[in-house]
């Protein structure tokens, strides 16, 4: 296999694991907040917390590409506003690619992460209040390693779904090889133009990438799982 | 000087419930007795901060924890209650160790005037710190539990049905170690219960609530007498839990003789040591009562006494008897009647050897 051949396959391999981090990275904090205003603190609109973490499941990747489109192209405030500010476009962008894929897979971070805090008994935290700690002390040092299965699986859920996004991300990021093309994006263009060997080797590869995420997972889950009982 | 709670509570249920008490409790152990849905547990929450009152003021010392006007509501973080619940609510991603300084390592220097290693060789649990809470006992856990609220210094401790997840015999150990902690730390203890058993094992003062409001504040000892304050159903299976000490070593008849309040009474106990200090309990429906003195009887233990109050209730009657300490029996009103007890007269209490257990 030559080097062209190798970094047809290997690009979007990059492309994906990194945009798959960075989404799940920005859904990570987001996810952790609102789960923990909605299921521990129980404020006022935690309906509207629950909608919002819930919507991205109930529309096609395509129809949220498209309002993604809309929201942060050219023509749009934010996007008019980023033109002026930093002189940077975000559409058809490799930041574009993460922020589909972000929103496309927030529902599971929220749902997992939301499902680990509803598991801890609020007074654990009630207790750590009494012994001194503050609402930080006691988020840090109770509530997100008691709910550390949910935190973990949110992790992991999210990671997988933006590797395997495609619909979102073709429509805001386009098919830029090196820069926006992920491994579902390239499986297609293969597929289109009749590279068979192609579309089944870059299948391949998100296969074991899918994998190999799931056997670390399972690895980790037991490790935390050991020390946490010793 | 003696810290003291002064309080003034009004809260409202959407149940239609309310709480509507005020007083001040003091030094020493102050138990709150009172059925379920009595208010006992929003009384304590309101004091640790959980909850804040409708109306009225809570202060410690001249620390205001909460009041309606103005409006003051201290973060719990910042009341330095130690707070113990009937499910103890240790961390279980923690050891022991680190639960007992969790709160200790929050603390400013300034304010820690308890250290951890003086309680943990205090309670004795040394050998558990490094242990994870699933290989404890209850009574371990609850040592724990206490050891975690003494670390913070606190100014008051707060116990909310302390010993229901605890196995009888443990709880001897728990009640000694809370009189041991109120005497060892000067830490005035608010102790909630609705077994009378507990409350006079452990109290110097009872506060009685029923129906959000307070019935009484009586002398813990004043209790076994003014038993019309309290209704029947709490009297059922009454123990009488008393401090003795062993003061002979097994005999051939596998008998021990321990001194409860001066008097000798002997009980059938392989387990324990001479001078070893226990707490024993006897059911109120195993002192069988007499007013002769009978020789030919299988009793143990025929203990002389003075009958100070006779309560009848409708199916059954508390005669409390003076010898050495005070004991609560539980006869039939037919017994009652047919002995003809009077206040004043002379009685013998008979039990049985094995009928006083041993509780630590």
């Amino acid at each position: 296999m030559n080097q062209i051949q190798e970094s047809i396959y290997y690009a979007p391999l990059i492309v994906s694991i990194k945009v798959s981090i960075i989404a799940t990275l920005i859904n990570l904090p987001i996810a952790t907040i609102l789960a923990w205003l909605s299921v521990r603190r129980k404020v006022k609109y935690s309906f509207l917390i629950e909608i919002i973490g819930i919507i991205p499941l109930a529309l096609p990747p395509v129809t949220i590409g498209f309002l993604l489109l809309v929201g942060l192209g050219r023509n749009s405030l934010v996007g008019t506003l980023m033109n002026q500010i930093f002189g940077v476009d975000i559409i058809f962008t490799w930041w574009a690619t993460a922020l589909a894929a972000a929103v496309v897979s927030y529902p599971l971070v929220y749902k997992a992460i939301s499902v680990g805090f509803s598991s801890i008994d609020f007074k654990l935290e009630l207790a750590a209040r009494t012994l001194g700690a503050n609402a930080l002390s006691t988020f840090l040092n109770i509530t997100v390693p008691l709910a550390y299965k949910g935190i973990f699986a949110g992790i992991v859920g999210g990671f997988v779904r933006a590797l395997s996004e495609f619909g979102a991300t073709s429509v805001v990021g386009g098919n830029i090889i090196g820069e926006t093309q992920t491994l579902p994006i390239a499986i297609y263009s293969s597929v289109l133009s009749g590279d068979n060997t192609g579309a089944v080797i870059l299948s391949s590869l998100s296969a074991i990438l899918a994998v190999v995420t799931l056997l670390i997972y399972n690895w980790m889950s037991k490790k935390i799982e050991y020390k946490n009982r010793f | 000087m003696s810290i003291k709670i002064d309080f003034k509570i009004y809260k409202k249920y959407d149940s239609g419930f309310i709480l509507d008490i005020n007083g001040i409790i003091d030094d020493g152990i102050t138990a709150v007795f009172g059925p379920s849905a009595s208010g006992k547990t929003t009384f304590l929450n309101c004091i640790a901060g959980f909850l804040n009152p409708d109306q009225g003021e809570i202060k410690i010392g001249d620390q205001i924890l909460y009041s309606d006007d103005p409006k003051v509501s201290l973060p719990i973080h910042k009341r330095k209650i130690g707070y113990v619940s009937q499910e103890l609510t240790l961390f279980p991603h923690m050891n022991v160790r680190d639960n007992i300084y969790f709160g200790y390592n929050l603390l400013p220097g300034h304010e820690r005037k308890i250290s951890p290693e003086y309680v943990i060789n205090f309670l004795d649990i040394k050998n558990l710190l490094n242990k994870n809470l699933s290989s404890l006992s209850g009574g371990e856990k609850q040592k724990v539990a206490l050891a975690r609220v003494l670390s913070i210094s606190p100014v008051f401790l707060l116990l909310d049905e302390a010993l229901v997840s605890i196995d009888k015999k443990a709880s001897g150990k728990i009640i000694e170690n809370l009189k041991r902690i109120w005497s060892e730390f000067k830490i005035p203890i608010i102790y909630v219960s609705h077994s009378i058993s507990e409350v006079l094992a452990i109290a110097n003062r009872v506060l009685i609530l029923e129906k959000g409001e307070f019935q009484n504040f009586v002398d813990a000892n004043e209790l076994l007498l003014g038993t019309d304050m309290i209704s029947s159903e709490y009297w059922f299976g009454f123990e009488n839990i008393k401090r003795a000490e062993v003061v002979s070593k097994i005999d051939s008849n596998k008998i021990i003789k321990i001194k409860i309040e001066g008097v000798v009474f002997k009980i059938s106990e392989e387990e324990i040591f001479l001078n070893e200090q226990i707490n024993v309990s006897i059911s109120s429906n195993e002192i069988i009562l007499s007013k002769i003195k009978t020789f030919d009887t299988s009793v143990q233990n025929i203990i002389q006494g003075k009958i100070i109050s006779i309560k009848e209730f409708q199916n059954f009657a508390l005669v409390c008897v003076e010898a050495g300490g005070r004991y609560l029996s539980r006869i039939s009103l037919a017994s009652a009647r047919k002995l003809d007890l009077k206040v004043g007269g002379e009685i013998f209490m008979m039990i049985k050897s094995n009928s006083i257990k041993i509780l630590s």
